[in-house]
């Protein structure tokens, strides 16, 4: 019986001493790290920053050298991917563990750590660093939210729609000047059986890009900014009008087969293939069909006629700040940001940014014809933003859901219209 | 000679039965390894998904292995998972050995308290296991990351250790109290090798749960250089369209190990057992 | 063995380092989400009390998660009716001796140890209506049929279960392996000599004698389809138009992506009370009968 007894509390007492000698040895190196940087640098100013693990390439040399480059300062950087990105902050945010600054979107979710007061406020920071010339305006705008400046603008994306110019031309289509001469061309493409737009459905956000530029065009420019600021109701005819159209496109199979749950990261299979025409895309596209090798003499793009001045969307991206940042901490910061937007950083590691910079006078991206035209067109055009982050997200994903739903038809435009108005009035009785 | 000929038509349908459903089940299989051989010209050109390219894209697989660091995060992964099965097999198999052959009250109702955990969405974990983990200083450690392994391991540990315990014949305890074995001694001479069936089978399982495990992973550690495969993959996804051929050349060689543990420890499935029914 | 019934301490130590680690990683969370599944919040605010009104919201004014619940029940049927007779006829199979056993053994384990991700993108392709395997196959062999699989809401969930059932064979298969050597030759011989058939001999032999193996797979399968997540996000992410909603991805856009933190938890704590309606009765009364 004692031997037994003695023999467990062994066992125990093993167990608990490889598992505090395992947490020594794990921990060890985070430990040492911050003693080491504590004991032998007294005031060295350590900041962690989360971004996208798509950028760590660039990120990882740039971090280094801006590390070894300023003895005082020390950057810790960590990687995730898009979903993991907007999952680990708000489980960060829940338990106050959120890093020194980390990489978000604009609108409703970057909005939400503005909302909640856990982002740096910029304002005065911005008035007193002149970012008024530094940022473009649509960047700075698009990065004010909830009455804050509530980030770093580290990109400024427009949408377009895309279309192979050899199709077009072969069809003998010309680029649509009027919302009737795109129906027309898409008549034609469906004709010779080519799909006329490529979307996907899956997540709902691609097949948004159509249908706000749908509400757009039926809507105008005053009544869709109010639409999505909740200032008019949804089931407003202009919206059913603009779900009706949508789904007389989708009866008509203008969108490919099976679109509603395809991935939209494969929409450019159609487009680079050829089998769809048209595709509504940000101006990242250019250089994603340089790295499929397609050949991008074949694209061009054009605003999508709505009428009125033919408005483009847009987002913005940005690297929010702490709240608990000291002024220290936060010139640190803006120092390693700069230097990681710096030009010769661009230079080196084009492919790693959402090029252009949201600066002004920024470079444009080499072999990328597309990128100024669009943001040429988006500054006489001018700009609205894009749904999902206009919406809050619970709103956006009614709309998605609309989407299938009008697009199996199993709804009416009415009755999706209504479905959104009520989620909006759900949100706002919340 | 009716026998002989009976045990052939029996073979026979074996074997069609094996193949029309390796037929089902190889078409995924063949996807994923002709994605792998593609470059991302080959996939786009339009040829069939389901269709080999002409000249393999070896290059997908170096670059899994050194830009996209498969390689560390393999070597992360197998650190954890190495301590985390061991421990957690020992760890069950104490409880299991309590709760089938020791005199202890309420063991049913212990054992389905000890399943709350496998039904628990590991979702709802997050936050209070990243607030106590931030409290203690055990974010970005493999220690922190494994002790969680074992904490939600244990559940399937004992459903499985318990269920093959039970089977086990009284008699070999009768015979070894009489042998003046105590409850350590049968525990560990005799109960616990002839469950190695059960162990196997528990190993095979659990090497693979942990090797694939996800979300906690992703929580708990951030540090780029102590990342585990399933987080590590995720950074081969992009953010405006994936290179599909270079993910599915990391995801053919994460599995490596997964089905190098498979291979060995199924054969154990036969050998335990007999090794009971003798003693 | 009578005269050992009386309690001895020293078998709880056994217990003791499990029930620690068990407790240290489990418990906090489990009263941490019956807590929070009271209040309203959005995760960072302050929280508002709310007693039970976040599951009285959900049974009575969430048609989401009425559909989620309904699909969660649809899938334990699925799973236990279909993944089960598959793998246990695959274990079956693959428990003969015959030439490339190992081979097979590892073919059929194969996808379950693939990452979820890749899964659900070779799937979408498979599924794809115009450059998708299955669809290509019937033009080929000259069937006249064409299906949208999963973004036809009718067919959708069933074809995300087809999907899922391709991953999910490999673990049930190995238990059952693993349970089939329980069944030792000597019974087999002797249920032959009695003049049992394959089937029979199969039913009214090997079937009970693998008892603990059918619950430890009917509990785990309960288990994974009450919380199938990964497949269905890849795939439908619960589209078309939420038919395929889960519990699981409800919960999660709920939580991650709705600032419901509340309400996400409650259906997290709904999924468990709902496991353990079916696994405790179950459990418990098989663990009776001995």
């Amino acid at each position: 019986m004692m031997k037994s007894k003695k023999l467990v509390a062994l066992v125990l007492a093993t167990a608990m001493l490889a598992a505090t000698a395992l947490t020594g040895c794990g921990g060890s190196s985070e430990k040492d790290r911050s003693e080491d940087s504590a004991n032998g640098n007294g005031n060295a100013v350590e900041l962690s920053f989360w971004t996208l693990s798509t950028r760590q390439n660039a990120v990882e040399p740039i971090v280094e050298e801006f590390n070894s480059q300023n003895e005082d300062i020390e950057i810790t950087v960590s990687y995730y991917d898009t979903d993991g990105m907007k999952d680990a902050c708000k489980v960060a945010a829940s338990s106050d563990t959120l890093p020194s600054m980390w990489f978000n979107w604009g609108g409703s979710l970057g909005g939400f750590y503005a909302e909640n007061g856990l982002t740096y406020d910029l304002t005065d920071y911005a008035a007193e660093n002149d970012w008024s010339n530094k940022f473009s305006a649509g960047a700075l705008n698009l990065c004010t939210l909830s009455d804050q400046l509530a980030g770093y603008p580290t990109s400024y994306n427009v949408l377009d729609v895309y279309y192979r110019q050899d199709i077009f031309e072969q069809n003998g289509i010309a680029v649509p000047a009027t919302f009737e001469e795109f129906e027309s061309a898409c008549v034609v493409l469906k004709e010779k059986g080519i799909t006329p737009i490529s979307t996907a459905g899956l997540n709902g956000w691609h097949v948004m890009r159509f249908v706000e530029l749908l509400i757009e065009h039926y809507a105008g420019a005053e009544l869709h900014d109010k639409l999505n600021t909740f200032e008019e109701s949804w089931t407003n005819e202009a919206v059913v009008k603009a779900f009706e159209k949508y789904q007389e496109f989708c009866e008509k199979g203008y969108f490919p087969e099976g679109f509603i749950t395809a991935d939209p990261n494969d929409t450019r299979m159609a487009t680079v293939s050829g089998t769809a025409a048209m595709d509504i895309q940000g101006q990242w596209y250019d250089g994603q069909i340089l790295q499929d090798g397609a050949d991008i003499s074949q694209f061009s793009t054009f605003a999508f006629p709505s009428g009125g001045t033919d408005r483009l969307s847009a987002f913005a991206e940005m690297v929010q700040f702490n709240k608990n940042l000291s002024d220290e901490e936060l010139a640190a910061g803006m120092k390693f940001l700069d230097f990681y937007y710096s030009d010769e950083n661009v230079a080196q590691y084009a492919e790693y940014y959402n090029l252009p910079l949201p600066k002004t006078g920024a470079a444009m991206p080499e072999g990328q014809p597309n990128v100024e035209m669009m943001l040429e067109t988006s500054n006489e055009n001018g700009t609205f933003t894009i749904t999902d982050q206009a919406l809050p997200t619970e709103v956006a994903d009614v709309l998605f859901s609309a989407q299938d739903a009008l697009a199996n038809g199993q709804m009416t435009p009415e009755e999706a219209a209504q479905s959104i108005q009520d989620a909006i009035e759900a949100y706002l009785n919340k | 000679m009716e026998g002989k000929q009976k045990k052939i038509i029996k073979k026979l349908v074996l074997y069609f039965a094996l193949a029309v459903l390796a037929l089902i089940w190889v078409v995924p299989m063949f996807t994923l390894v002709a994605t792998a051989m593609k470059s991302r010209q080959d996939f786009m050109s339009g040829i069939s998904l389901f269709q080999f390219p002409e000249s393999i894209a070896w290059s997908n697989f170096i670059n899994a292995l050194t830009k996209g660091r498969l390689f560390d995060y393999m070597r992360n992964d197998l650190i954890v998972t190495c301590l985390k099965v061991p421990l957690g097999i020992f760890v069950g198999s104490l409880a299991s050995f309590a709760l089938t052959r020791l005199n202890i009250r309420y063991s049913t109702g212990i054992f389905i308290f000890f399943l709350i955990g496998m039904m628990l969405p590991m979702q709802a974990a997050l936050v209070p296991i990243n607030v106590i983990f931030s409290k203690l200083k055990l974010l970005n450690t493999y220690f922190g990351l494994f002790y969680v392994y074992v904490g939600f391991g244990i559940s399937y540990a004992i459903l499985i250790l318990r269920g093959f315990m039970k089977g086990i014949p009284k008699d070999i305890d009768e015979a070894a109290w009489v042998d003046g074995c105590n409850k350590w001694q049968l525990f560990w001479h005799i109960i616990f090798p002839i469950s190695k069936p059960a162990v196997a089978t528990l190993l095979i399982t659990d090497f693979l749960a942990t090797w694939n495990e996800y979300l906690l992973a992703s929580v708990i550690i951030n540090d780029n250089t102590k990342k585990t495969v399933p987080v590590g993959l995720m950074t081969f996804v992009g953010e405006h369209g994936t290179d599909y051929g270079y993910l599915c050349a990391g995801v053919l060689i994460s599995v490596i190990p997964v089905l190098i543990v498979y291979l060995v420890f199924q054969r154990h499935f036969v050998e335990g057992m007999a090794g009971a029914v003798k003693s | 063995m009578n005269k050992k019934k009386k309690i001895e301490f020293s078998a709880y130590a056994f217990l003791i380092p499990a029930g620690i680690i068990y407790l240290s990683v489990i418990i906090a969370p489990v009263f941490y989400s019956l807590y929070i599944s009271l209040f309203k919040w959005n995760g960072i605010g302050d929280m508002q009390f709310t007693g039970l009104g976040n599951y009285v919201k959900l049974f009575t004014d969430d048609k989401i998660f009425a559909i989620a619940i309904k699909n969660n029940l649809i899938w334990i049927a699925l799973t236990i009716i279909v993944t089960m007779s598959v793998s246990l006829a695959l274990a079956v199979l693959l428990n003969n001796q015959f030439r490339g056993r190992t081979f097979f053994r590892g073919f059929f384990y194969f996808p379950c140890v693939i990452a979820p991700i890749a899964v659900a993108i070779i799937w979408r392709w498979i599924y794809n209506p115009n450059v998708g395997f299955i669809n290509q196959f019937f033009k080929t062999i000259g069937i006249d049929y064409a299906q949208s699989w999963i973004s036809d809401p009718k067919v959708s969930l069933f074809a995300i279960f087809a999907a899922s059932l391709w991953q999910a064979v490999g673990q049930p298969m190995i238990l059952f392996l693993a349970g089939l050597q329980s069944v030792s030759v000597d019974v087999l011989e002797a249920a032959t000599i009695d003049g049992a058939g394959s089937v029979k001999k199969f039913l009214y032999v090997t079937v009970p004698l693998m008892k603990e193996t059918f619950i430890i797979v009917i509990a785990t399968l309960i288990v994974s389809a009450m919380k199938v997540f990964d497949v269905v996000q890849g795939l439908t992410a619960g589209g078309p138009a939420n038919s395929t909603q889960m519990l699981s991805t409800y919960m999660y856009s709920q939580t991650f992506q709705y600032n419901n933190v509340g309400t996400g938890t409650a259906v997290a704590c709904v999924m468990v009370l709902m496991m353990m309606l079916v696994i405790v009765p179950y459990v418990s009364f098989t663990a009776k009968e001995n």
